[in-house]
Protein backbone atom coordinates (compact mmCIF):
# COMPACT_ATOMS: atom_id res chain seq x y z
CA UNK A 1 0.00 0.00 0.00
CA UNK A 2 2.71 2.22 1.30
CA UNK A 3 4.67 1.40 -2.22
CA UNK A 4 1.50 1.81 -4.28
CA UNK A 5 1.22 5.64 -2.98
CA UNK A 6 4.65 6.40 -2.67
CA UNK A 7 6.81 4.39 -4.99
CA UNK A 8 9.56 6.82 -5.23
CA UNK A 9 9.80 6.52 -0.73
CA UNK A 10 10.41 2.69 -0.95
CA UNK A 11 12.59 3.39 -4.23
CA UNK A 12 14.84 5.34 -1.72
CA UNK A 13 14.99 3.17 1.35
CA UNK A 14 15.51 -0.30 -0.47
CA UNK A 15 19.04 -0.23 -0.83
CA UNK A 16 19.35 0.92 2.79
CA UNK A 17 17.51 -2.23 3.63
CA UNK A 18 19.01 -4.74 1.39
CA UNK A 19 22.60 -3.00 2.56
CA UNK A 20 21.53 -4.21 6.05
CA UNK A 21 21.36 -7.85 5.41
CA UNK A 22 24.86 -8.07 5.06
CA UNK A 23 25.65 -6.38 8.35
CA UNK A 24 23.29 -8.94 10.01
CA UNK A 25 25.15 -11.44 8.58
CA UNK A 26 28.80 -10.39 9.54
CA UNK A 27 27.69 -9.04 12.93
CA UNK A 28 25.91 -12.78 13.47
CA UNK A 29 29.66 -14.51 12.51
CA UNK A 30 31.48 -12.09 14.56
CA UNK A 31 29.90 -12.84 17.73
CA UNK A 32 30.18 -16.57 16.65
CA UNK A 33 33.98 -16.23 15.84
CA UNK A 34 34.33 -14.46 19.01
CA UNK A 35 32.11 -17.41 21.15
CA UNK A 36 35.01 -20.04 18.84
CA UNK A 37 37.91 -18.59 20.13
CA UNK A 38 36.04 -18.05 23.48
CA UNK A 39 35.33 -21.74 23.75
CA UNK A 40 38.97 -22.47 22.53
CA UNK A 41 40.67 -20.61 24.93
CA UNK A 42 37.66 -20.41 27.57
CA UNK A 43 39.91 -22.10 30.69
CA UNK A 44 43.46 -20.21 29.46
CA UNK A 45 43.02 -17.20 28.11
CA UNK A 46 39.36 -16.24 30.06
CA UNK A 47 39.91 -17.83 33.10
CA UNK A 48 36.56 -18.93 32.89
CA UNK A 49 35.25 -21.57 35.71
CA UNK A 50 31.70 -21.95 34.79
CA UNK A 51 30.46 -23.27 30.91
CA UNK A 52 32.01 -21.09 28.30
CA UNK A 53 29.75 -18.50 27.28
CA UNK A 54 30.59 -14.56 27.13
CA UNK A 55 28.73 -13.26 30.21
CA UNK A 56 29.99 -15.94 32.43
CA UNK A 57 33.69 -14.25 32.51
CA UNK A 58 34.58 -10.20 32.58
CA UNK A 59 37.02 -10.78 30.22
CA UNK A 60 35.41 -12.77 27.90
CA UNK A 61 32.43 -9.88 27.82
CA UNK A 62 35.29 -7.27 26.98
CA UNK A 63 36.57 -10.17 24.24
CA UNK A 64 33.14 -10.07 22.46
CA UNK A 65 32.19 -6.27 23.09
CA UNK A 66 36.02 -5.43 21.23
CA UNK A 67 35.70 -7.94 18.55
CA UNK A 68 31.52 -6.15 18.04
CA UNK A 69 33.26 -2.74 18.25
CA UNK A 70 36.25 -3.19 16.15
CA UNK A 71 34.18 -4.87 13.41
CA UNK A 72 31.32 -2.79 13.44
CA UNK A 73 34.03 0.24 12.74
CA UNK A 74 35.66 -1.27 9.85
CA UNK A 75 32.78 -2.50 8.24
CA UNK A 76 30.97 1.25 7.77
CA UNK A 77 33.71 2.83 5.74
CA UNK A 78 33.76 -0.63 3.54
CA UNK A 79 30.10 0.24 2.29
CA UNK A 80 28.69 -3.09 3.68
CA UNK A 81 26.76 -1.49 6.26
CA UNK A 82 24.36 1.64 5.51
CA UNK A 83 25.44 4.89 7.83
CA UNK A 84 22.08 5.07 8.29
CA UNK A 85 21.57 2.35 10.25
CA UNK A 86 23.76 3.37 12.47
CA UNK A 87 25.23 -0.09 13.76
CA UNK A 88 21.66 -1.49 14.21
CA UNK A 89 21.65 -3.83 11.64
CA UNK A 90 25.15 -5.10 12.63
CA UNK A 91 24.51 -5.51 16.38
CA UNK A 92 20.60 -7.21 15.51
CA UNK A 93 22.95 -10.02 13.72
CA UNK A 94 25.14 -10.32 16.54
CA UNK A 95 22.08 -10.89 18.89
CA UNK A 96 20.74 -13.36 16.95
CA UNK A 97 24.01 -15.65 16.51
CA UNK A 98 23.97 -14.91 21.11
CA UNK A 99 20.26 -16.34 21.07
CA UNK A 100 20.87 -19.19 19.53
CA UNK A 101 24.47 -19.83 20.69
CA UNK A 102 22.73 -19.96 24.23
CA UNK A 103 19.64 -22.09 23.73
CA UNK A 104 21.97 -24.33 22.09
CA UNK A 105 25.12 -23.95 23.96
CA UNK A 106 24.73 -23.67 27.56
CA UNK A 107 20.97 -23.97 28.09
CA UNK A 108 18.63 -21.17 28.70
CA UNK A 109 19.10 -21.18 32.50
CA UNK A 110 16.61 -20.09 34.62
CA UNK A 111 16.72 -16.18 34.13
CA UNK A 112 17.29 -16.61 30.17
CA UNK A 113 15.10 -13.50 29.27
CA UNK A 114 17.49 -11.00 31.51
CA UNK A 115 20.35 -12.69 29.59
CA UNK A 116 19.21 -11.94 26.38
CA UNK A 117 18.11 -8.70 26.98
CA UNK A 118 21.27 -7.67 29.01
CA UNK A 119 23.86 -9.35 26.06
CA UNK A 120 21.70 -7.70 23.49
CA UNK A 121 21.94 -4.65 25.39
CA UNK A 122 25.64 -4.51 25.36
CA UNK A 123 26.03 -5.60 22.02
CA UNK A 124 23.89 -3.19 20.29
CA UNK A 125 25.53 -0.51 22.04
CA UNK A 126 28.90 -1.90 20.93
CA UNK A 127 27.85 -1.65 17.28
CA UNK A 128 26.40 1.50 17.47
CA UNK A 129 29.29 2.50 19.11
CA UNK A 130 31.69 1.02 16.43
CA UNK A 131 29.60 2.24 13.41
CA UNK A 132 29.91 5.82 14.83
CA UNK A 133 33.60 5.76 14.62
CA UNK A 134 33.32 4.25 11.52
CA UNK A 135 31.77 7.02 10.09
CA UNK A 136 33.70 9.59 11.84
CA UNK A 137 36.95 8.21 10.74
CA UNK A 138 35.13 7.70 6.90
CA UNK A 139 34.78 11.53 7.34
CA UNK A 140 37.63 12.28 8.14
CA UNK A 141 39.23 10.43 5.44
CA UNK A 142 36.88 11.60 2.57
CA UNK A 143 37.97 15.22 3.79
CA UNK A 144 41.35 14.51 3.94
CA UNK B 1 64.82 -78.59 82.19
CA UNK B 2 65.12 -77.45 85.46
CA UNK B 3 67.05 -73.89 84.07
CA UNK B 4 63.78 -74.07 81.11
CA UNK B 5 61.40 -74.48 83.95
CA UNK B 6 62.97 -71.79 86.04
CA UNK B 7 63.29 -69.54 83.28
CA UNK B 8 59.38 -70.05 82.76
CA UNK B 9 58.50 -69.42 86.59
CA UNK B 10 60.64 -66.32 86.28
CA UNK B 11 59.11 -64.68 83.21
CA UNK B 12 55.68 -65.21 84.25
CA UNK B 13 56.32 -63.43 87.93
CA UNK B 14 57.53 -60.76 85.97
CA UNK B 15 54.46 -60.31 83.78
CA UNK B 16 52.73 -60.60 86.86
CA UNK B 17 54.45 -57.73 88.72
CA UNK B 18 54.07 -55.61 85.48
CA UNK B 19 50.72 -55.82 84.51
CA UNK B 20 49.15 -52.47 83.75
CA UNK B 21 45.96 -53.28 85.51
CA UNK B 22 47.92 -53.18 88.96
CA UNK B 23 49.81 -50.14 87.50
CA UNK B 24 46.87 -48.10 87.01
CA UNK B 25 45.70 -48.83 90.87
CA UNK B 26 48.61 -47.96 92.58
CA UNK B 27 48.23 -44.72 90.26
CA UNK B 28 44.89 -43.86 91.06
CA UNK B 29 45.22 -45.17 94.60
CA UNK B 30 48.47 -42.73 94.98
CA UNK B 31 46.46 -39.40 93.35
CA UNK B 32 43.30 -39.55 95.69
CA UNK B 33 42.10 -36.63 93.67
CA UNK B 34 38.42 -35.31 94.51
CA UNK B 35 35.37 -35.92 91.75
CA UNK B 36 33.94 -32.87 91.46
CA UNK B 37 30.21 -33.09 91.69
CA UNK B 38 27.86 -31.00 89.35
CA UNK B 39 24.58 -29.90 91.50
CA UNK B 40 21.36 -31.42 90.11
CA UNK B 41 19.92 -29.08 87.17
CA UNK B 42 23.23 -27.12 86.65
CA UNK B 43 24.65 -27.02 83.66
CA UNK B 44 28.92 -27.28 82.90
CA UNK B 45 28.89 -24.60 79.77
CA UNK B 46 31.57 -24.00 77.80
CA UNK B 47 32.96 -20.30 77.48
CA UNK B 48 30.70 -18.25 75.06
CA UNK B 49 34.19 -16.19 73.91
CA UNK B 50 35.49 -19.52 72.39
CA UNK B 51 34.67 -21.80 69.62
CA UNK B 52 34.00 -24.98 71.97
CA UNK B 53 33.73 -28.92 71.56
CA UNK B 54 30.89 -29.02 68.85
CA UNK B 55 32.66 -26.51 66.44
CA UNK B 56 35.70 -28.47 66.44
CA UNK B 57 34.07 -31.78 66.85
CA UNK B 58 32.04 -30.46 63.67
CA UNK B 59 34.93 -29.44 62.48
CA UNK B 60 36.38 -32.41 62.99
CA UNK B 61 34.32 -34.30 60.57
CA UNK B 62 35.94 -32.02 57.56
CA UNK B 63 38.08 -33.86 54.92
CA UNK B 64 38.98 -31.17 52.89
CA UNK B 65 39.05 -27.41 53.03
CA UNK B 66 39.95 -25.69 49.74
CA UNK B 67 41.11 -21.33 50.24
CA UNK B 68 41.09 -19.36 47.42
CA UNK B 69 42.56 -15.73 48.47
CA UNK B 70 42.27 -12.46 47.22
CA UNK B 71 45.75 -12.49 45.63
CA UNK B 72 45.20 -15.86 43.47
CA UNK B 73 46.66 -17.84 45.79
CA UNK B 74 44.34 -21.26 46.77
CA UNK B 75 45.19 -23.27 49.62
CA UNK B 76 44.09 -27.05 49.59
CA UNK B 77 43.96 -29.01 52.92
CA UNK B 78 43.20 -32.38 53.65
CA UNK B 79 42.65 -34.35 56.96
CA UNK B 80 44.02 -38.16 56.72
CA UNK B 81 42.13 -40.56 58.85
CA UNK B 82 44.26 -40.20 61.55
CA UNK B 83 43.77 -36.55 61.80
CA UNK B 84 47.27 -35.49 60.38
CA UNK B 85 46.36 -32.11 58.04
CA UNK B 86 48.39 -31.73 55.18
CA UNK B 87 48.28 -28.52 53.12
CA UNK B 88 49.24 -27.43 49.89
CA UNK B 89 49.49 -23.78 48.43
CA UNK B 90 49.63 -22.64 45.15
CA UNK B 91 50.30 -18.96 43.36
CA UNK B 92 47.71 -17.41 41.23
CA UNK B 93 49.74 -19.65 38.00
CA UNK B 94 49.62 -23.28 39.95
CA UNK B 95 52.62 -23.54 40.95
CA UNK B 96 53.06 -25.34 44.29
CA UNK B 97 54.76 -22.37 46.75
CA UNK B 98 54.15 -24.50 49.94
CA UNK B 99 53.60 -27.41 51.81
CA UNK B 100 52.63 -28.02 55.25
CA UNK B 101 52.28 -30.85 57.46
CA UNK B 102 50.19 -31.09 60.84
CA UNK B 103 51.25 -34.68 62.17
CA UNK B 104 49.56 -35.58 65.28
CA UNK B 105 51.38 -36.41 68.23
CA UNK B 106 49.19 -37.37 70.64
CA UNK B 107 45.99 -36.16 71.94
CA UNK B 108 47.44 -32.78 72.54
CA UNK B 109 50.46 -32.12 70.86
CA UNK B 110 51.65 -31.80 67.04
CA UNK B 111 54.51 -30.95 65.50
CA UNK B 112 54.65 -28.56 62.02
CA UNK B 113 56.39 -29.42 59.21
CA UNK B 114 56.86 -26.33 56.95
CA UNK B 115 58.04 -26.47 53.26
CA UNK B 116 58.46 -23.76 51.31
CA UNK B 117 59.90 -23.84 47.31
CA UNK B 118 62.35 -21.51 47.47
CA UNK B 119 63.56 -21.34 51.33
CA UNK B 120 64.53 -23.98 54.26
CA UNK B 121 61.90 -26.17 55.40
CA UNK B 122 61.83 -26.58 59.54
CA UNK B 123 59.85 -28.75 61.65
CA UNK B 124 58.19 -27.24 64.68
CA UNK B 125 56.78 -28.21 67.94
CA UNK B 126 52.95 -26.98 67.66
CA UNK B 127 51.47 -24.38 70.77
CA UNK B 128 48.92 -26.86 72.52
CA UNK B 129 47.46 -24.01 74.07
CA UNK B 130 46.76 -22.15 71.13
CA UNK B 131 47.03 -24.61 68.44
CA UNK B 132 43.84 -26.59 67.36
CA UNK B 133 44.48 -28.60 64.88
CA UNK B 134 41.96 -27.63 61.81
CA UNK B 135 42.04 -27.59 58.35
CA UNK B 136 41.62 -23.61 58.21
CA UNK B 137 44.15 -23.32 60.50
CA UNK B 138 46.83 -25.26 58.47
CA UNK B 139 46.29 -23.05 54.96
CA UNK B 140 46.17 -20.17 56.74
CA UNK B 141 49.43 -20.55 58.74
CA UNK B 142 50.89 -21.72 54.81
CA UNK B 143 49.87 -18.82 53.47
CA UNK B 144 51.09 -16.44 56.32
CA UNK B 145 54.46 -18.05 56.54
CA UNK B 146 54.62 -18.21 52.69
CA UNK B 147 53.97 -14.18 52.59
CA UNK B 148 56.05 -13.12 55.58
CA UNK B 149 58.75 -15.48 56.05
CA UNK B 150 60.08 -17.80 58.58
CA UNK B 151 63.09 -16.01 59.99
CA UNK B 152 62.89 -15.85 63.98
CA UNK B 153 59.53 -17.49 64.42
CA UNK B 154 57.23 -16.45 67.99
CA UNK B 155 53.99 -18.01 68.54
CA UNK B 156 50.92 -15.20 68.68
CA UNK B 157 47.89 -16.10 69.58
CA UNK B 158 48.24 -19.33 67.94
CA UNK B 159 49.62 -18.37 64.86
CA UNK B 160 53.70 -18.21 63.50
CA UNK B 161 54.82 -15.30 62.46
CA UNK B 162 58.48 -13.65 61.98
CA UNK B 163 59.00 -11.59 64.79
CA UNK B 164 59.35 -8.42 63.67
CA UNK B 165 56.74 -8.57 61.34
CA UNK B 166 53.56 -7.40 62.07
CA UNK B 167 50.24 -9.58 62.77
CA UNK B 168 47.95 -10.39 59.61
CA UNK B 169 44.74 -10.42 59.24
CA UNK B 170 44.22 -13.76 57.09
CA UNK B 171 40.93 -14.31 57.12
CA UNK B 172 40.46 -10.75 55.57
CA UNK B 173 42.34 -12.49 52.41
CA UNK B 174 40.09 -15.18 52.11
CA UNK B 175 38.07 -14.87 48.83
CA UNK B 176 35.98 -17.78 48.70
CA UNK B 177 36.00 -21.34 50.82
CA UNK B 178 35.32 -24.62 49.92
CA UNK B 179 34.38 -27.00 52.80
CA UNK B 180 34.02 -31.10 52.16
CA UNK B 181 32.49 -32.62 55.20
CA UNK B 182 30.95 -35.70 56.09
CA UNK B 183 27.78 -37.73 54.50
CA UNK B 184 28.46 -35.52 50.45
CA UNK B 185 27.94 -32.32 52.37
CA UNK B 186 29.90 -29.27 50.65
CA UNK B 187 30.05 -25.97 51.76
CA UNK B 188 30.48 -23.05 49.41
CA UNK B 189 31.47 -19.78 51.05
CA UNK B 190 32.08 -16.43 49.25
CA UNK B 191 31.90 -12.66 49.95
CA UNK B 192 29.19 -10.93 48.48
CA UNK B 193 27.49 -7.26 49.52
CA UNK B 194 23.69 -7.12 49.81
CA UNK B 195 21.52 -3.95 49.52
CA UNK B 196 19.54 -3.05 52.37
CA UNK B 197 16.92 -5.91 52.80
CA UNK B 198 14.13 -6.51 55.89
CA UNK B 199 14.86 -10.05 57.96
CA UNK B 200 12.46 -9.25 60.27
CA UNK B 201 10.75 -7.19 62.45
CA UNK B 202 12.58 -4.00 62.51
CA UNK B 203 15.55 -5.72 61.62
CA UNK B 204 17.12 -4.46 58.67
CA UNK B 205 20.25 -5.74 57.01
CA UNK B 206 22.90 -4.81 54.37
CA UNK B 207 26.65 -4.28 53.22
CA UNK B 208 29.12 -7.12 53.34
CA UNK B 209 28.41 -10.69 54.32
CA UNK B 210 29.89 -14.21 53.87
CA UNK B 211 27.05 -16.70 52.30
CA UNK B 212 27.71 -20.35 52.36
CA UNK B 213 25.58 -22.74 49.95
CA UNK B 214 25.21 -25.88 51.21
CA UNK B 215 25.10 -29.16 49.16
CA UNK B 216 24.47 -32.90 50.02
CA UNK B 217 25.30 -35.19 47.23
CA UNK B 218 25.07 -32.16 44.97
CA UNK B 219 21.36 -31.13 45.72
CA UNK B 220 20.97 -28.02 47.42
CA UNK B 221 20.77 -28.29 51.12
CA UNK B 222 20.69 -24.56 52.40
CA UNK B 223 21.74 -21.25 52.99
CA UNK B 224 23.40 -19.10 56.01
CA UNK B 225 24.71 -15.78 55.55
CA UNK B 226 26.86 -13.57 58.28
CA UNK B 227 26.44 -9.81 57.73
CA UNK B 228 29.51 -8.76 59.18
CA UNK B 229 29.06 -4.78 59.83
CA UNK B 230 25.46 -5.84 61.46
CA UNK B 231 26.73 -9.12 63.25
CA UNK B 232 23.42 -11.22 62.21
CA UNK B 233 23.25 -14.80 61.30
CA UNK B 234 20.61 -15.88 58.78
CA UNK B 235 20.21 -19.46 57.44
CA UNK B 236 17.50 -20.59 55.30
CA UNK B 237 16.99 -24.08 54.26
CA UNK B 238 16.70 -25.34 50.77
CA UNK B 239 12.76 -25.73 51.33
CA UNK B 240 12.96 -22.34 52.52
CA UNK B 241 10.19 -23.57 55.65
CA UNK B 242 12.31 -23.07 58.98
CA UNK B 243 14.33 -19.80 57.68
CA UNK B 244 15.74 -17.62 60.85
CA UNK B 245 18.28 -15.16 61.81
CA UNK B 246 20.14 -14.29 65.09
CA UNK B 247 21.48 -11.03 65.97
CA UNK B 248 22.99 -9.48 69.05
CA UNK B 249 19.99 -8.33 70.15
CA UNK B 250 19.24 -12.24 71.09
CA UNK B 251 22.63 -13.20 72.57
CA UNK B 252 22.79 -10.05 74.65
CA UNK B 253 20.81 -11.04 77.68
CA UNK B 254 22.73 -14.56 78.21
CA UNK B 255 26.45 -14.10 76.86
CA UNK B 256 26.18 -10.13 76.12
CA UNK B 257 26.51 -10.69 72.08
CA UNK B 258 28.47 -12.84 69.95
CA UNK B 259 31.05 -13.55 72.39
CA UNK B 260 34.00 -14.71 69.52
CA UNK B 261 35.13 -13.03 66.39
CA UNK B 262 33.17 -14.74 63.15
CA UNK B 263 35.26 -15.81 60.13
CA UNK B 264 34.71 -17.45 56.99
CA UNK B 265 35.26 -21.12 58.33
CA UNK B 266 32.86 -20.41 61.51
CA UNK B 267 30.42 -19.11 59.23
CA UNK B 268 30.90 -22.28 56.84
CA UNK B 269 30.42 -24.59 60.13
CA UNK B 270 28.13 -22.81 61.92
CA UNK B 271 25.96 -23.01 58.36
CA UNK B 272 26.69 -27.34 58.46
CA UNK B 273 25.88 -27.64 61.98
CA UNK B 274 22.32 -25.80 60.99
CA UNK B 275 21.83 -28.08 58.96
CA UNK B 276 23.02 -31.09 60.15
CA UNK B 277 21.37 -30.63 63.33
CA UNK B 278 18.10 -29.70 61.48
CA UNK B 279 18.05 -32.95 60.13
CA UNK B 280 18.85 -34.97 62.16
CA UNK B 281 16.00 -37.13 61.94
CA UNK B 282 15.42 -36.73 58.34
CA UNK B 283 18.77 -38.13 57.55
CA UNK B 284 17.91 -41.47 58.61
CA UNK B 285 15.55 -41.42 55.88
CA UNK B 286 17.12 -43.74 53.12
CA UNK B 287 15.41 -41.99 50.75
CA UNK B 288 17.76 -39.33 50.75
CA UNK B 289 17.96 -37.32 47.20
CA UNK B 290 21.11 -37.63 44.83
CA UNK B 291 21.82 -36.06 42.13
CA UNK B 292 22.41 -38.60 39.28
CA UNK B 293 24.47 -37.66 36.71
CA UNK B 294 22.61 -35.21 34.17
CA UNK B 295 25.62 -35.00 31.94
CA UNK B 296 24.28 -37.96 30.00
CA UNK B 297 21.06 -36.08 29.65
CA UNK B 298 19.66 -35.31 26.17
CA UNK B 299 20.48 -32.04 24.86
CA UNK B 300 17.75 -31.59 22.94
CA UNK B 301 14.98 -32.77 25.64
CA UNK B 302 16.76 -30.26 28.42
CA UNK B 303 15.98 -27.50 25.83
CA UNK B 304 12.24 -28.37 25.06
CA UNK B 305 11.45 -29.70 29.13
CA UNK B 306 14.61 -28.30 31.09
CA UNK B 307 14.94 -29.95 34.34
CA UNK B 308 14.96 -27.30 37.44
CA UNK B 309 18.48 -25.74 37.11
CA UNK B 310 18.07 -23.96 40.75
CA UNK B 311 20.95 -25.56 41.85
CA UNK B 312 23.49 -23.73 39.80
CA UNK B 313 24.06 -21.39 42.13
CA UNK B 314 24.44 -17.90 41.30
CA UNK B 315 22.72 -16.13 38.19
CA UNK B 316 23.06 -18.60 35.12
CA UNK B 317 24.28 -17.63 31.94
CA UNK B 318 25.23 -14.24 33.54
CA UNK B 319 28.04 -15.70 36.21
CA UNK B 320 30.03 -12.30 35.53
CA UNK B 321 27.19 -10.65 38.30
CA UNK B 322 27.79 -13.36 40.96
CA UNK B 323 30.34 -11.00 42.60
CA UNK B 324 27.48 -8.06 42.24
CA UNK B 325 24.54 -6.62 44.34
CA UNK B 326 22.29 -8.78 41.76
CA UNK B 327 23.43 -12.00 42.65
CA UNK B 328 20.76 -12.05 45.66
CA UNK B 329 18.20 -11.82 42.83
CA UNK B 330 19.62 -15.07 41.06
CA UNK B 331 19.88 -16.86 44.10
CA UNK B 332 16.66 -15.76 45.74
CA UNK B 333 15.26 -16.69 42.36
CA UNK B 334 16.46 -19.97 42.19
CA UNK B 335 14.96 -20.43 45.53
CA UNK B 336 11.77 -19.21 44.28
CA UNK B 337 11.96 -22.05 41.54
CA UNK B 338 13.15 -24.90 43.51
CA UNK B 339 10.03 -24.87 46.33
CA UNK B 340 7.73 -24.53 43.63
CA UNK B 341 8.88 -27.01 41.10
CA UNK B 342 9.61 -24.24 38.10
CA UNK B 343 11.81 -24.29 35.14
CA UNK B 344 12.94 -22.21 32.64
CA UNK B 345 9.97 -22.77 30.36
CA UNK B 346 7.78 -21.28 33.08
CA UNK B 347 9.23 -17.58 31.18
CA UNK B 348 7.09 -18.64 27.83
CA UNK B 349 4.49 -20.93 29.26
CA UNK B 350 3.61 -18.30 31.76
CA UNK B 351 -0.24 -19.71 32.03
CA UNK B 352 1.19 -23.09 33.68
CA UNK B 353 1.80 -21.96 37.00
CA UNK B 354 0.95 -18.18 38.88
CA UNK B 355 3.65 -19.42 40.94
CA UNK B 356 6.55 -19.71 39.04
CA UNK B 357 5.21 -16.21 37.31
CA UNK B 358 6.04 -14.70 40.94
CA UNK B 359 9.46 -16.20 40.66
CA UNK B 360 9.76 -14.37 37.34
CA UNK B 361 8.61 -10.81 38.04
CA UNK B 362 9.99 -10.81 41.60
CA UNK B 363 13.66 -11.58 39.90
CA UNK B 364 13.04 -8.97 37.14
CA UNK B 365 12.31 -6.13 39.99
CA UNK B 366 14.95 -7.37 41.97
CA UNK B 367 17.31 -6.59 39.08
CA UNK B 368 15.85 -3.11 38.22
CA UNK B 369 15.95 -2.31 42.12
CA UNK B 370 19.26 -3.64 42.23
CA UNK B 371 20.48 -1.27 38.95
CA UNK B 372 18.91 1.46 40.52
CA UNK B 373 20.47 1.18 43.90
CA UNK B 374 23.91 0.74 41.68
CA UNK B 375 23.19 4.24 40.10
CA UNK B 376 22.63 5.56 44.02
CA UNK B 377 25.36 4.90 44.55
CA UNK B 378 27.44 5.52 41.71
CA UNK B 379 25.39 8.57 42.17
CA UNK B 380 24.34 7.68 38.00
CA UNK B 381 21.14 9.12 36.82
CA UNK B 382 19.43 5.82 35.49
Amino acid sequence: MLSERHPDLLRHHAPVMLSRWPAVVIGAVTFLAAHAIEVAGWTTLFHGTRAPWFLNSSAAIAFTLAAVFAVSCLIVPSGLSAGQSRGLGFGLGATIAMTVVLLAGPGPGTIFPIVIVFGATILVLASVAGAWLGRQVAKWLGKA
Amino acid sequence: MKTFLSFIVLAVGSAAFMWPKSNTVIKAAQSNAAVQLVPPGQRHVGNPHERGATYYGLEAQATRVTTRFRDGHVASSDRSLTGDVHTSLRDPNGNERAKLALNRVDAAHDTVSFEPADGTPFQAISDPAGVHPTLDWAARQAYSLTKDGTASLVWDNGVMRPKGASRRDVDADVKELELTWANGVVAKLSRRNYPRRLLGPGRYVEGPAMVTELTENGVAAGAGVWFERDQVFAYQPAGGAGSFFVGPEHLKQDYGGWGLVPDTTWAAIQTIAQYHYASLAARTNPNVAKSCGGSQQNRIAQFFFPTVSANEAGCDNLHWLDGSILRVCCDDHDRCYQKRGCGSSSWWRFWSSWQCDFCNMEVVQCFLSGIQTYCDIMRLSC
